[in-house]
């Protein structure tokens, strides 16, 4: 709410609903009195800022929810400028696409591959040929193979 | 690759330009709100996802899922240049193409994404193309390279790689000796961003290539010294891993560095050698494994570092201290203990370290001592490790340590750490992080009992005269010290203590509650330190108010926990 500041009006709040606004104020309230995160001038000075996907194990109960509501509090922390809600929200959403192949996270979140057949052959395709590849595999095989041997004589 | 890649942005240029397609708004109003998130939102996700670290070499990971998602996706990550200015490029995960595989196989497994030679130069110039004309951090590692196995196609892509240097900021090299020469003829009066530079010299790097190899390293080095490095106007940190090279070597701009991290993998004097250079540095971080030669600095000239302000001094660096004028430092760090011993023996492993490794033909004089040392280490980690603590309080530093903030990590508890106190005595800052076992016991309470507030008499408030068991105190302890000397840390506002409660596990029920000792001394210290005092300290006239803490952590690891906060 960076351009309401203080005031007695009501805030209309049209893109937040009231299960999502409940969660939300169950958030501010158990996080009231800590002191506000660091302006984000500083991040970007700190190299040795710890860029973490960390969660408190409290925010971590809090924001087990279903995909949608998730979501949904992201866009209302959004709205309400409510930063380190924002932050828990997308950390959360990080944890679920890190480690994750294209077509797991087009699952994940159902999302259309909207990709035509031949661009996804030019992107996905390695470079090099399939038979380099598999060529490349069996002598890697014939490799360990030959150090196990190795290895047993020894 | 590349190419496809521009052709494939262009189509998405113009896919841009033009109304969304049908497709697209189908999916904006289909079943994943994910599809609603604004692109700022979706920028903020990607960023939390720590791609820095990540093999660039590796097509199934970091960036490069993100942009095979979905064109918005791809549309999103692509343009997006910060997303592309940290290369991390891991040479060694190279699946090496048969034809380049001469003389050694390849030491990973092929993995989903990993790179053959053919993929470098693509994959690294895609990248760096997306990454704009963006400063970018660097890590390159190629441990295993060896010019006579190495194809055009890998030379390409390191080639490709050193063309950005002059973009580099922050560059971290763990490559081998050899690799590191060659590359820094590249990089001669290239870096001209260049903050931070990290060198990683493996002791495997050393030990892996023939002993005729290593032998011509050494030689070309000591005729050619390492210099590409003095030629960067704004490099300031510098981190040194491994094997460290004499400075007569490794040519930096010394003067011009304000902070220092030495950790090296052998025994190598160089501390001294660094730091007589360094004379302009504010932050020093420096690991020491191995014994010091008795009074080897006693008769060496004190080196003056008159911007020193914080010092962090790991495993057995303690030592650093005998040699040390540092008029303005302010933090003190010392570690030691357990992890010094278990790093020690990792490192040092007999299979690992066998003489044998050792067994080549070295040009210069100070391969010998290199191999000397690794020796004479040898023999004395099947002695014992010195003790920073012990050494300390037997050789106390030549000069004053005008200390604000001192840390120590003892973990198992040294008895020398009061000692150690005793050269700081205004410090305002205390954190101690110790090992307290059951044999211990007698130590730690002793130790509780010194940081105590004393009363004029120099004793603890409400404490008969004859209850200090002095039959109790370490070998050595002087009780005439305590005369005179009303209370110690008189300036202490911030303590933090952390006790790692050793041999717990063995313990059940009531034996397990009688380390409540622990936590009873700890809160004797600070109900004794929470209120103001007037103390006496010696010399005629000298008072000084005893500080109020203001900020105390307590915490006992595994069992109980508790912190105070004082208002």
């Amino acid at each position: 709410m960076k351009n309401v500041g203080e005031s007695d009006q009501p805030i209309p709040l049209p893109n937040v609903s009231s299960s999502v606004l409940k969660k939300v104020l169950e958030y501010c309230e158990h996080h009231r009195g800590e002191p506000l995160p660091a302006p984000d001038a500083d991040t970007s000075q700190d190299d040795t800022r710890k860029r973490t996907t960390d969660i408190s194990e409290w925010d971590q109960k809090f924001i087990t929810v279903d995909q949608e509501m998730l979501f949904e509090i992201i866009l209302a922390a959004n709205y309400l400028d409510i930063k380190s809600l924002l932050d828990v929200g997308c950390k959360t959403v990080a944890n679920m696409i890190k480690g994750k192949t294209p077509e797991e996270i087009r699952k994940l979140f159902n999302i259309v591959n909207d990709f035509t057949p031949e661009e996804e052959v030019r992107l996905l395709a390695l470079p090099h040929s399939y038979h380099q590849l598999i060529l490349s595999f069996w002598h890697h095989q014939a490799q360990i193979k030959k150090e196990n041997e190795w290895a047993e004589d020894r | 690759m590349y190419s496809n890649s521009r052709l494939l942005i262009g189509g998405l240029a113009g896919c841009r330009a033009s109304p969304a397609p049908p497709l697209s708004s189908s999916v904006r109003t289909g079943s994943s709100k994910i599809n609603d998130i604004p692109t700022e939102i979706l920028l903020l996700i990607f960023s939390q996802l720590d791609l820095a670290g990540t093999n660039v070499l590796d097509s199934s990971a970091g960036t490069w899922p993100l942009t095979k998602v979905s064109k918005r996706w791809r549309s999103i990550v692509i343009n997006y240049p910060s997303f592309w200015s940290n290369l991390t490029v891991d040479f060694d995960a190279v699946h090496r193409s048969p034809s380049s595989v001469a003389e050694r196989a390849p030491k990973r497994p092929l993995g989903q994404g990993a790179a053959v030679d053919a993929d470098v130069k693509s994959l690294l110039s895609t990248y760096i193309q997306r990454s704009q004309d963006l400063p970018l951090t660097v890590q390159i590692r190629w441990r295993n390279y060896d010019s006579f196995t190495v194809s055009e196609e890998l030379y390409d892509g390191i080639g490709t790689l050193m063309s950005t240097s002059r973009r580099w900021t922050s560059a971290a090299l763990d490559l081998t000796l050899m690799l590191l020469y060659e590359t820094s003829l590249v990089l001669y009066d290239q870096l001209p961003l260049l903050r931070r530079l990290k060198i990683k010299l493996d002791q495997s790097t050393l030990t892996r290539s023939s002993a005729r190899r290593v032998g011509n390293d050494y030689r070309i080095l000591s005729t050619f010294p390492l210099d590409t490095f003095q030629i960067a106007p704004k490099l300031k940190r510098v981190e040194l891993e491994g094997v460290l090279l004499p400075t007569r070597v490794l040519c930096l701009p010394w003067k011009q560095l304000t902070h220092l991290y030495v950790h090296p993998s052998v025994n190598t004097p160089m501390l001294y050698d660094y730091l007589e250079h360094a004379v302009n540095v504010e932050e020093c971080h420096m690991s020491w494994f191995g014994e010091w030669e008795e009074d080897r600095y006693a008769a060496m000239p004190l080196l003056h570092l008159p911007q020193l302000t914080k010092l962090v001094l790991d495993e057995n660096a303690g030592s650093v201290l005998e040699f040390l004028d540092a008029p303005c430092l302010e933090v003190l760090h010392i570690k030691e203990g357990e992890r010094a011993y278990s790093h020690a023996s990792r490192a040092y492993r007999p299979d690992h370290f066998s003489p044998g490794h050792f067994d080549f033909p070295l040009g210069s004089r100070w391969g010998f001592e290199l191999i000397d040392n690794v020796r004479l280490f040898l023999e004395q980690y099947s002695v014992y490790p010195l003790d920073s603590f012990r050494y300390l309080a037997d050789k106390p530093p030549r000069t004053r340590l005008p200390l604000k903030e001192l840390w120590i990590e003892s973990v198992p508890f040294s008895r020398y750490i009061r000692e150690v106190l005793f050269l700081a005595g205004n410090v305002e800052k205390l954190a101690l992080k110790i090992g307290v076992s059951e044999r211990r016991k007698l130590g730690f309470e002793d130790l509780m009992k010194w940081l105590k507030y004393r009363n004029d008499q120099g004793r603890e408030e409400g404490e008969p005269e004859d209850e200090y068991d002095h039959q109790n105190m370490d070998e050595g302890y002087d009780p005439a010290e305590d005369i005179g000397t009303r209370c110690f840390l008189p300036n202490l506002k911030d303590f933090s203590l952390l006790v790692v409660r050793q041999g717990v596990s063995q313990l059940e029920g009531e034996d397990k509650e009688r380390f409540g000792f622990v936590r009873d001394a700890a809160r004797n210290v600070i109900e004794s330190r929470m209120r103001g005092k007037r103390v006496v300290f010696p010399g005629p006239g000298s008072y000084k108010e005893l500080a109020k803490l203001e900020r105390v952590w307590v915490d006992v690891r595994d069992d109980t926990e508790g912190t105070y906060v004082v208002g």
